[in-house]
């Protein structure tokens, strides 16, 4: 079973002040007995409540071919505070997570009784309970039985449909068990329900914000009714916002006084086909939705809305406080856990920045130097900054410097639009001086950079409060996009035959700006020494020069090994690289890089690569059939299950592809071909031409495709198909040599 | 965070961080894959247990300088892997008296770069007990062992639902050339007949690979070596105060290293067969696996602990038999039955795995292994009147016979059913095996049939490619750039049972584009429509699967003369093409033939000229064939491959890799087709 695509998470996500990690490994074991009793009758009670979406067991006409039908499915979640202790013991406040979950499927082929032959359940707790039963096509009812259940190792997923919600967002690692269902066969129904209880001790935290989920509504198989319910006490808020037509989250009464109920129905979806350029959360009907816990009423510098209001969206204001008030508290967090503060970080980098002589430097150039030193630190983690730290980190040191800069909001373009923010998380931070904009530092990134994710979209100039808790000054501003002469890949290709003439000997000099930089950037450096001439890029001091002669000689040794794993790793990595892009074997591979585009003055990325590619050359009697123009490797296919299109076009972003491809002739042949080859489709939408002549011994091949916008509407998807297919269709094109006569 | 100037623990992260984004190349985004890897680096770097500022010993890094300039491509070795065996008395879970052997293994490797890294793995489960497992390192001269434990995890395989596979293993890194560490392990096989076998090599270089056995006069014990020619092994014995000391040892071992396909390591590879026969205890003579006969009894006895009660599956019989009146449809009908309805879910924790599910259980739950199926599939058969026999057998990964009293010989569990004087050999999980054919995985094989106290021993029949064949037939014409025309396929034997295994099992709604994509041979030029089948409920038929068929981008247009390419699916099986570094042949696993008939007719104003050249090519497991014959304005190209046997050996790998070099040339061929 899948992964679920319904609760995705951001990687930046919330403050946890509990969370559970065991080192221990479990070891898989079978059910303690006694566990069985209690596991049922826990779960029993379930039963009894009443659930008409539960009630019928027939499936629509309409999904009879579906390999299954997910006839109900529905997450209930209670948050309850409790305090317990007083006067003779500990006061503790514990915040209870009581679950319960109903699913009910019919399985129509083998395929989907296979994918259920085995069930899992959480037995963490001793209030938890699990019932799974039957239901077979003559209506008889069958429970599964426990007994036979094994633990699960810990560190194993818990697919999709069986980890509790509490689970999912703490992280935490309750134990869970698998159990195979017998006498399952197609036409079954099966069900279970469950209900789990998870504790988190809240007693010194005030405030705990818990992992944002997002509900992407359609799922592996069509759902006839799914419904999600939170109750909470009034010690959490609730948030939610519907997208892309999913129903809404409603408020209803709930039956305990002092909750509030939350309730989300959606009825009769169909599954959604895994298709080119879809942004999902742009396109998919989806609701995302999360829970805060506060200890006060009013919990200040949160995101959140009132006691029991089921907050859907925020004013600018609320979102530039929030943002300015995060991005304020950066400086007292750590850099990475357990590291020293951001705070100390930052003295740190100015004290390094004043050491290589910054005191007269020109702005520009001193924030060239600030970015450079703030990337060379992060090159030696594993873990890349957020972006609210990279701001807060870089603004600093301008501002140490006297250089003003302005700070940016906004949300990442794959993920909404900027009024849809509900989540901290959601938003993304950029720092502007004057007129350029300056995101956060990857391992590759120069000043200037733009992220893919971060281009086209509405933002806001948010500035400090004239007073705390005053108003705040917020401009709107776009953030800007691209165009296909930003983003370019320019491939530089000689070749001609090996002496057997049974195969193409290619030198290829491949050339990279903009985001297709970003793109291809990691496989070009993987497995070069880049990392270690870093520190020149901000202008600090060589390893080697504090070094007594001793430390030294370890280094050369070390930096010679680094050297000579990275020279046998290389080829057999461009290799595969090569044999997965021509689908074919490659031989003779060789790599060198010529420019790695890390810095301002050299940005373009730029290597060549030598090899041998074996399918290329066909033969008819005495001529030969040469496909030259698959020297631009795959190109996309539109197949035909995709060639109706429903959604608009996200292609994230323009770009540019250029081929300049030079083919000796060999001595004694003349070429043909060369007209037929010649190829050119071009609309609003993007274009592709192939351009053949001859010249000088050589054919020369002129090949260009473009993308000439991020988003297009479906309606001009016959435009798209165009000039896609005549990409495609070109690439398996030969030119003929004949021998001379 | 530490800013001062670079050090060489600084360098050890950056080799180490770097080595650790090269493991996990296959990430996607920069954005993604820097936080992903970050989890993974925090989880290994967890488990790795640094070596720490360890100094190696100047005669050990000039034994490593010189020892690296031998194995090149390796990154550590071990200097020396000895194990030692001792044997006792004891008890097994089942009250018998059984041996238990105790070994004692010591480790020592050798680092051969300045940074390298080893994992050392020690399998256990609830028969072999690891009671000892430590690491040491070097520091200097003397090793300190490490406080910490191994990793503990479940090795449990994919496909098996619960067992009680366990191993414990110690990342080892190393941050010098010359940098050592020794690995201690104690364990004890709590019936001597769960230690099988022991191969010499290692998956890194070994110096020396020694295994001693101290054997008591109590006890007879034979040490079957196998695959010993060609390999120089030393072998002692010697006699001392009551015991005989049985010493192997093997120098200079290669590495051993995993390739695609490879033939299996049984094969191949030198090792040894320890062979409890007997012992004595208290005066009583106690057998162990003297012959095979000894393997069938203890078999028998744990397959007759399963409990069998007929009077529940009664019912069930008669439901499967309704409507059948001859024996040889009832047959298929139970067999058709056990393979249909039940599932393979397995449990194999400790006895599981060698005592069958009952057939009622199996047929309550609806799943079953190999040896719950035989042994459902036996009684229903027996049950109804037939006489059929619940077997084991060792599938082909494993080379030995049963005249080899071991526990290693068998692997899964069968059927043999004795019917009109022929024994057929139902596999209960070759699911849509037609009666009567037998998968290739135990082709060849001896099988060891259950008969009350005593047992009988068949081979599987082995076949040729020419049984299960993939033919292939269409009929082109000429439309403009386009060909199209009707193709049909038609499969046979294994060919057709894999394909019923694989569409049987699909989602309803993916069954027809599956049907669909199988007359596109994974070519995206292909585009096939109109797809009918023959009848697929049918397990017994020949799958014919036929449709109309457009395929683009095969006809080239060149100065008015067309070019074409008829071979839109060769099967140059370019997987196979063994590369410079490889060290071992071939195991395909199958055996099948292909055979095609591609057929273009064009215009009659039309001719076809530059017609390839015939190829023949025949070698002892393989051979093919390929010749475009022309008739008048049509063109047939006829190609057959048969893959006769499933192994290519070492020694001929040369030919193999010029006979597919050749096939593919011949594949690679067009024809032009030019005014008359």
């Amino acid at each position: 079973m899948q992964k679920s695509k319904s609760f995705f998470r951001l990687h930046a996500f919330v403050l946890f002040l509990f969370i559970i990690i065991t080192q221990l490994a479990f070891a898989q074991n079978y059910i303690d007995d006694d566990f069985l009793d209690n596991i049922e009758s826990n779960a029993r009670f379930m039963l009894n409540e009443p659930a008409p979406a539960f009630a019928d067991n027939i499936i629509p006409d309409k999904w009879k071919k579906e390999s299954a039908v997910i006839m109900g499915y529905s997450r209930s979640v209670l948050f309850d505070r409790k305090s317990s202790g007083g006067f003779f013991s500990r006061k503790e406040r514990s915040l209870y997570f009581l679950e319960k979950v109903r699913f009910k499927i019919k399985l129509n082929d083998n395929n989907s009784v296979q994918a259920f032959s085995e069930i899992y359940f959480r037995y963490g707790a001793k209030e938890d309970g699990f019932i799974a039963r039957i239901i077979k096509a003559d209506g008889t009812v069958a429970n599964v039985d426990l007994k036979n259940a094994v633990g699960i190792e810990s560190g194993n997923n818990i697919p999709e449909f069986f980890q509790s919600f509490f689970d999912q967002i703490a992280y935490s690692q309750y134990k869970y068990y698998k159990i195979p269902v017998a006498n399952l066969e197609p036409g079954d129904i099966l069900e279970y329900i469950t209900t789990t209880k998870s504790r988190l001790d809240v007693t010194s935290s005030g405030y705990i914000e818990f992992e944002p989920s997002y509900e992407v509504c359609s799922k592996k198989y069509p759902v006839a009714h799914n419904e999600i319910i939170f109750e909470t006490d009034d010690k959490s808020f609730f948030k939610s916002l519907s997208l892309n037509g999913a129903p809404q989250f409603v408020k209803e009464n709930s039956a305990e006084k002092n909750f509030f109920r939350y309730v989300f129905k959606d009825k009769n979806r169909d599954v959604e086909k895994d298709i080119n350029f879809v942004s999902p959360f742009l396109q998919y009907p989806l609701v995302k939705f999360q829970v805060i816990y506060s200890n006060s009423d009013q919990a200040k510098g949160a995101l959140i809305g009132e006691k029991g209001e089921l907050k859907k969206e925020f004013s600018k204001e609320e979102l530039a406080r929030k943002a300015w008030e995060d991005y304020e508290m950066v400086s007292e967090s750590s850099l990475y856990d357990g590291s020293p503060s951001v705070q100390a970080f930052i003295n740190t980098c100015w004290a390094e920045l004043k050491k290589t002589g910054i005191k007269d430097l020109p702005a520009e150039q001193y924030i060239n130097q600030a970015y450079y030193l703030i990337r060379n630190r992060i090159l030696f983690r594993n873990q890349y900054l957020n972006d609210k730290k990279f701001a807060h980190i870089f603004g600093s040191l301008l501002f140490q410097r006297d250089i003003k800069s302005d700070l940016i909001i906004t949300i990442g373009n794959n993920v909404g639009k900027l009024k849809e923010i509900l989540f901290g998380q959601e938003i993304r931070y950029i720092i502007k001086v004057d007129n350029k904009l300056y995101f956060n530092v990857t391992d590759y990134s120069n000043p200037g950079d733009l992220a893919e994710n971060l281009l086209d979209n509405e933002a806001y100039i948010i500035y400090a409060p004239a007073k705390k808790g005053g108003q705040q000054e917020i401009k709107p501003f776009t953030l800007p996009g691209t165009l296909a002469t930003d983003n370019t890949a320019e491939i530089v290709i000689t070749t001609e035959l090996s002496p057997g003439k049974n195969s193409l000997l290619v030198a290829r000099t491949s050339s990279y700006k903009g985001i297709h930089k970003a793109k291809n950037i990691d496989n070009a450096l993987r497995f070069t020494p880049y990392i270690l001439d870093d520190y020149k890029n901000y202008g600090g001091n060589s390893p080697m020069d504090n070094m007594k002669s001793k430390e030294l000689e370890d280094y050369n040794n070390s930096i010679r090994a680094l050297k000579e794993e990275y020279k046998k790793q290389k080829p057999e990595f461009v290799k595969e690289s090569l044999q997965s892009e021509y689908n074919q074997r490659v031989g003779n591979v060789h790599f060198n890089l010529i420019n790695d585009g890390r810095t301002q003055k050299k940005s373009t990325l730029t290597f060549k690569e030598g090899f041998e590619l074996t399918d290329f050359v066909r033969k008819a009697g005495k001529k030969y059939l040469v496909n030259l123009a698959g020297l631009t490797g795959s190109q996309l296919q539109i197949k035909k299950g995709e060639r109706e299109r429903k959604y608009d076009i996200d292609v994230r972003y323009p770009r540019a592809f250029s081929w300049a491809i030079t083919f000796k002739i060999p001595d004694g042949y003349t070429t043909e071909g060369l007209t037929e080859l010649n190829k050119k489709v071009e609309n609003e939408t993007g274009s592709f031409s192939i351009v053949a002549k001859e010249e000088n011994g050589s054919v020369i091949l002129n090949i260009a495709k473009v993308y000439n916008a991020r988003n297009i509407s479906k309606t001009k998807w016959n435009e798209m198909l165009a000039f896609i297919d005549a990409a495609y269709n070109s690439s398996f094109k030969y030119i003929l040599l004949k021998p001379k006569q | 965070m530490n800013l001062t100037p670079l050090k060489s623990t600084t360098l050890m992260k950056i080799f180490s961080a770097t080595r650790f984004r090269q493991q996990f190349a296959v990430l996607p985004s920069f954005s993604c894959s820097k936080l992903i890897r970050c989890f993974c680096f925090i989880a290994i770097a967890q488990c790795f247990h640094l070596a720490g500022l360890t100094q190696a010993h100047p005669a050990d890094v000039a034994q490593a300088e010189m020892l690296s300039k031998k194995y090149k491509d390796d990154n550590v070795i071990c200097l020396s892997s000895y194990h030692y065996f001792t044997f006792d008395k004891g008890k097994n879970s089942l009250d018998e008296k059984v041996v238990v052997i105790q070994e004692d293994a010591e480790m020592e490797f050798l680092s051969l770069k300045k940074y390298s890294a080893l994992t050392y793995p020690e399998f256990y489960n609830k028969f072999i007990r690891l009671k000892t497992f430590k690491k040491a390192v070097k520091m200097g001269s003397k090793y300190i062992t490490s406080e910490r434990s191994g990793i503990d995890r479940s090795v449990t395989d994919e496909n098996i639902f619960f067992d009680d596979s366990r191993v414990q293993y110690f990342p080892i890194r190393f941050t010098e050339k010359g940098a050592t560490a020794r690995i201690t392990v104690k364990k004890e096989y709590t019936d001597g007949k769960y230690l099988t076998r022991l191969f010499f090599h290692m998956p890194y270089p070994v110096l020396e690979q020694a295994f001693e056995f101290k054997v008591p006069e109590w006890l007879s014990v034979d040490f079957k070596t196998m695959n010993f020619d060609g390999f120089k092994i030393e072998k002692q014995q010697t006699k001392k105060g009551g015991y005989t000391n049985y010493v192997f040892i093997m120098k200079d071992l290669p590495a051993y290293k995993s390739e695609y396909k490879r033939i299996g390591r049984a094969y191949t590879d030198p090792h040894i067969i320890i062979q409890v026969k007997s012992f004595e205890s208290k005066g009583e003579s106690l057998k162990g696996f003297d012959k095979t006969a000894d393997v069938y009894n203890w078999n028998n006895k744990l397959y007759n602990l399963a409990g069998n009660d007929k009077e529940k599956i009664k019912s069930t019989l008669s439901k499967i038999t309704t409507g059948y009146t001859n024996d040889l449809d009832k047959i298929k009908a139970i067999y058709y039955w056990v393979q249909d309805k039940i599932r393979y879910i397995a449990y194999e924790d400790g006895y599981s795995g060698y005592i069958p599910a009952s057939s009622q259980d199996v047929i309550t739950n609806k799943y079953g292994d190999c040896k719950g199926m035989a042994n459902l599939l036996t009684e229903l058969l027996k049950l109804a009147g037939y006489d059929a026999h619940f077997t084991w057998i060792g599938t082909r990964q494993l080379p030995y016979t049963q005249s080899l009293p071991a526990l290693c010989v068998n692997n899964h569990a069968i059927t043999t059913l004795y019917y009109n004087g022929k024994e057929y050999f139902l596999d209960a999980t070759e699911k849509y095996a037609p009666f009567g054919e037998n998968a290739y995985r135990i082709q060849g094989k001896e099988a060891m049939i259950a008969n009350g106290d005593k047992f009988d021993l068949k081979t599987v029949p082995l076949t040729t490619g020419n049984e299960h064949k993939i033919f292939t037939k269409a009929d082109f014409s000429l439309n403009n750039e386009l060909l199209t025309g009707k193709i049909q396929v038609s499969l046979t034997g294994n060919e057709r049972k894999d394909f019923h295994q694989v569409y049987q099992e699909l989602p309803i709604s993916g069954k027809e584009e599956f049907l669909s994509s199988y007359l596109e041979f994974n070519n995206n030029n292909v585009k096939a429509l109109d797809v009918k089948t023959s009848d697929l409920t049918n397990r017994e038929l020949a799958v014919n699967i036929s449709g109309n068929i457009e395929l683009d981008n095969a006809v080239h247009t060149i100065s008015g003369d067309k070019y074409v390419n008829l071979d839109f699916f060769p099967k140059t099986l370019g997987q196979y093409m063994p590369d410079e570094k490889r060290v071992a042949g071939y195991d395909f696993d199958y055996v099948l033939s292909f055979e095609d008939e591609l057929a273009l007719t064009i215009p009659v104003t039309k001719k076809f000229t530059d017609i390839p050249e015939k190829l023949e090519l025949n070698f002892e497991g393989y051979d093919f064939k390929g010749e475009y014959i022309v008739t008048g304005n049509k063109i047939t190209l006829k190609k057959s491959l048969a893959i006769k046997k499933s192994i290519i050996n070492k020694a001929d790998l040369t030919s193999w890799k010029n006979f597919l070099d050749s096939i593919k040339e011949f594949s690679s061929y067009f024809f032009s087709i030019t005014d008359k």
